[in-house]
């Protein structure tokens, strides 16, 4: 009896090994919606590789990510590791004061507050590069404006401390005038942030469009005359960080009146910005994870113009990360030209020069808490 | 590489063994040298000529040595040769800058740190080389005359970076006549698994705790010191015990037979029976090699209880160049001499519940010492883990995702550090297959985990 099992025992070894040899002979994978990234190939041996230990990191992170059903194998782990942590957080929540408020984690920074489903990060003060404020400072056109964008990444939610992290960039930039998107607490947070993304919703980016209008002082034309829903679950940043799968939230947006949107040149050549007429046709991806916010609203990329062709207008920079792309059309609406630039984009760039090439009026610096440190300058060398 | 990666478990392994067993006789040491060299080089390329280096030197030293019986004076230089060798380069590299540090300090100087790196395994391979020397010098051993059986015994992959020490007499007859059998191929894959279990199941996840709480505010209040102390207490018992059961299972897989490490330290009775049941290869080695040639027990009191001090002092320096583990080595020591002298009779007419919380107590505070390297650190947090200090445990624990994920393997880490599988018959065939179901679906388990752990997912900040 025992060598039968013991028989039996070696041939199941042997065919739960082999299939990991199959990606030696099929073609490997491209990339995992799961992660949201490129899966490692496996390369042919080199020596210099061998000797830099370069090949060996390649294997062993070629044989996890090609491994055969690895990444719904990986999603259904990590939703049982969720639920396992989950059944402990009610257990420890058995000892908790029920008044007070706590950040319960539910992956790496990623958090909840008690048990609601809005998952969050915390504030750092590292997130913030002082650098950052001397680079800023740098531009030289005095018609120089800051929209500060408050967020979970800023505002302690148990602490309520809101206005901290503005009042200390503010008082660091050298702008003609300041103003913020506030999120004095946890209520109105929910009110201007998706569940399960870094992103704000369509009732906070609207808000700052008319608080931007108010201060560069021009007139805004956009009306929200209406809001729309998509029949598609937004599963954004943070439920991929989290691997919370199963807080849902349909995809919804603001109607406004009928703008003027001019000539769209996307690094240089004449394109278009977002997939709106997409998603009213019903002809948007329903993959679970998939980025509604950058599909629908228009994605980063490195330089954005919008040419409305008006010399009466003036022209104006948004330096800015993927907060504005919602609203790069709106405030379009009222200039000549806007540019919009994503430094994390460029190894170096002098704005100085850009700002008298393209003879812009007015710049505006617009987003979180990031715009402010080393993700955002992560190829710029701040000094 | 690592024996608990992907490299290791589909790519290197079943390559290794399927040319293994298909190989003749004759061919299987080369096979198996040749294998052991590349496990070697792939985690350190540069540092492969170095263990070659000491290999052949050794090989060198030995063969001159002879074979001679008697103690000559010849045969003595040549041992005391290979000893300052093997020595030096466990100093240089190991050592070196801890050396260089200190002196600075203490001379107010400013000598240049060496830019070097700790070759991996190099405290377990010089330990078997010298081991091969002493024992080749006592007669206990011939001359290895096949350097190819000398490079395999020294190399060999299953316990070359962190063990079992492998002494050379109890591997000397197995590498020219072992046999393999599917049984022991069986058993061997099945210790492999469970130390492999115990590695990236337990250990990893109760790591976490430690590490957070150690890494944010180490002056932390008296309960989590102590869930941290836990932690670490499980965590380097299972990563270490679970390395000696993979290193056994594969020796066994080869056809050889090592001794083992590990027997259930935690159900010790006193400090004394911990170390007959701690990295017991390290403990049989300082003793055979220090203590007894010291004169071990059969000197004067004053002469016995500096041997007890020596080897400790040197199994301190052994784990690492740093102070705090001269620190645990001597703690140990002062306690072995405090049982030994003192306090051993009283201990053994105590009820067994009371001897296994005073053995616990001391070996929990002996890895806190083992731990923290930083002298400046490891006093306020033996302070805090007496005098209490109140805190918020609640929210602490609730924002930390690490601190949840490994208070889920506490229970299961304190289970299994006690010989709860060893009550059931091991005879019974409904139990043998249950317990073959059960590894294979731990293997998977473990699969699963290496995967979990590769889970990187990139956010789209620049989608």
């Amino acid at each position: 009896m025992k060598k039968k099992v013991n028989t039996i025992f070696i041939i199941i070894l042997i065919l739960f090994i082999l299939p990991f040899y199959v990606f030696f002979i099929t073609s490997q994978n491209d990339s995992s919606i799961l992660e949201n990234r490129t899966l490692v190939k496996h390369e042919m041996f080199n020596l210099g590789k061998f000797w830099n230990s370069e090949y060996q990191s390649n294997l062993e992170s070629a044989l996890g990510d090609q491994m055969l059903l690895q990444e719904p194998i990986k999603k259904r782990l990590l939703i049982t590791r969720q639920k396992m942590v989950a059944f402990l957080n009610k257990i420890i929540f058995s000892f908790s004061n029920n008044s007070k408020k706590y950040y319960v984690a539910i992956g790496n920074d990623m958090y909840v507050l008690n048990e609601d489903d809005y998952i969050i990060s915390k504030p750092k003060f590292s997130n913030i590069n002082k650098k950052s404020f001397a680079f800023f400072n740098n531009i030289n056109l005095e018609d120089k404006y800051l929209y500060y964008i408050e967020s979970d990444s800023s505002v302690n939610f148990v602490l309520n401390n809101s206005g901290k992290y503005y009042n200390y960039i503010s008082s660091n930039l050298n702008v003609k005038a300041s103003d913020k998107l506030s999120v004095p607490n946890y209520n109105t947070y929910k009110n201007y942030y998706y569940k399960t993304d870094h992103h704000w919703n369509r009732n906070a980016h609207y808000k700052a469009y008319l608080s931007i209008a108010k201060l560069l002082k021009y007139q805004p034309i956009i009306k929200d005359i209406g809001d729309k829903e998509y029949n598609v679950f937004f599963n954004g940043s943070k439920a991929r960080s989290s691997a919370r799968f199963d807080i849902n939230e349909k995809f919804k947006v603001n109607v406004y009146n009928d703008y003027k949107k001019g000539t769209i040149y996307i690094n240089g050549e004449e394109g278009s910005y977002g997939d709106k007429k997409k998603y009213d046709l019903g002809k948007y991806e329903n993959e679970y994870l998939t980025n509604h916010y950058g599909l629908y609203y228009g994605g980063d990329y490195p330089e954005i113009v919008f040419d409305l062709k008006d010399d009466s207008k003036e022209n104006l920079l948004i330096i800015s990360n993927s907060y504005s792309n919602p609203i790069n059309e709106l405030i379009a609406s009222s200039f000549n030209k806007t540019f919009i630039l994503d430094l994390r984009s460029y190894d170096s760039i002098d704005l100085n020069k850009y700002i008298e090439d393209n003879k812009i009026n007015k710049v505006l610096i617009l987003g979180d808490i990031r715009l402010f440190g080393d993700s955002y300058f992560s190829r710029i060398k701040l000094k | 590489m690592v024996f608990s990666s992907f490299s290791f478990i589909f790519f290197f392994l079943p390559i290794t063994l399927f040319l293994y067993f298909i190989s003749k006789d004759k061919y299987k040491n080369i096979i198996l040298c040749i294998a052991s060299l590349i496990f070697y080089a792939w985690g350190e390329p540069k540092y492969i000529f170095l263990m070659l280096f000491s290999i052949v030197i050794n090989y060198l030293i030995v063969r001159l040595m002879g074979n001679k019986k008697g103690k000559n004076r010849k045969r003595t230089i040549f041992l005391i040769l290979g000893i300052i060798f093997n020595i030096l380069i466990l100093t240089f590299f190991k050592y070196g800058n801890f050396i260089i540090s200190n002196i600075n300090n203490v001379l107010g100087i400013n000598i240049g740190l060496l830019d070097v790196k700790l070759p991996i395994g190099i405290s377990f391979y010089t330990f078997q080389i010298l081991s091969y020397v002493i024992d080749v010098y006592n007669g206990s051993s011939k001359v290895q005359k096949n350097i190819i059986k000398l490079c395999t015994y020294i190399s060999l992959f299953p316990q070359l970076i962190a063990g079992p020490i492998v002494r050379y007499e109890d591997i000397e007859k197995q590498l020219d006549k072992r046999t393999i059998s599917k049984e022991k191929i069986v058993q061997g894959l099945s210790r492999f698994i469970i130390g492999l279990s115990k590695k990236v199941l337990i250990a990893n996840n109760v790591a976490l705790i430690a590490n957070y709480i150690y890494s944010v505010n180490p002056n932390n209040s008296t309960i989590l010191l102590w869930l941290a102390a836990l932690a670490y207490t499980l965590q380097i018992y299972f990563d270490f015990s679970g390395y000696s059961d993979m290193a056994i299972g594969l020796g066994k897989v080869l056809g050889f037979n090592f001794l083992e490490n590990f027997n259930y330290p935690y159900i010790a009775t006193s400090i004394t029976d911990f170390w007959r049941r701690w990295h017991i290869s390290l403990s049989t080695w300082f003793k055979d090699y220090v203590y007894i040639p010291l004169g071990g027990n059969r000197v004067s009191l004053i002469k016995h209880i500096r041997n007890i001090l020596v080897v400790w002092l040197l199994t301190g320096i052994w784990h690492g160049a740093s102070w705090n583990f001269i620190l645990w080595g001597l703690y140990y020591g002062f306690i072995l001499l405090i049982e030994k002298f003192l306090i051993g009779k009283f201990i053994k007419k105590l009820p067994n519940v009371i001897r296994h919380i005073y053995s616990l107590f001391i070996i929990i505070i002996g890895w806190v010492i083992f731990r923290i390297e930083s002298l400046h650190e490891l006093l306020p947090i033996l302070k805090n883990m007496f005098i209490y200090k109140p805190f918020d445990y609640v929210g602490y624990v609730l924002e930390s995702f690490d601190i949840k994920i490994g208070l889920l393997f506490i229970p299961i880490g304190i289970i299994f550090s006690t010989p709860i599988k060893n009550k059931f018959n091991k005879n019974n065939n409904i139990l043998y297959v249950f317990e073959k179901v059960m590894v294979l679906l731990l293997f998977v388990a473990c699969v699963f985990q290496l995967l979990i752990q590769s889970y990187n997912p990139f956010i789209y900040f620049n989608f």
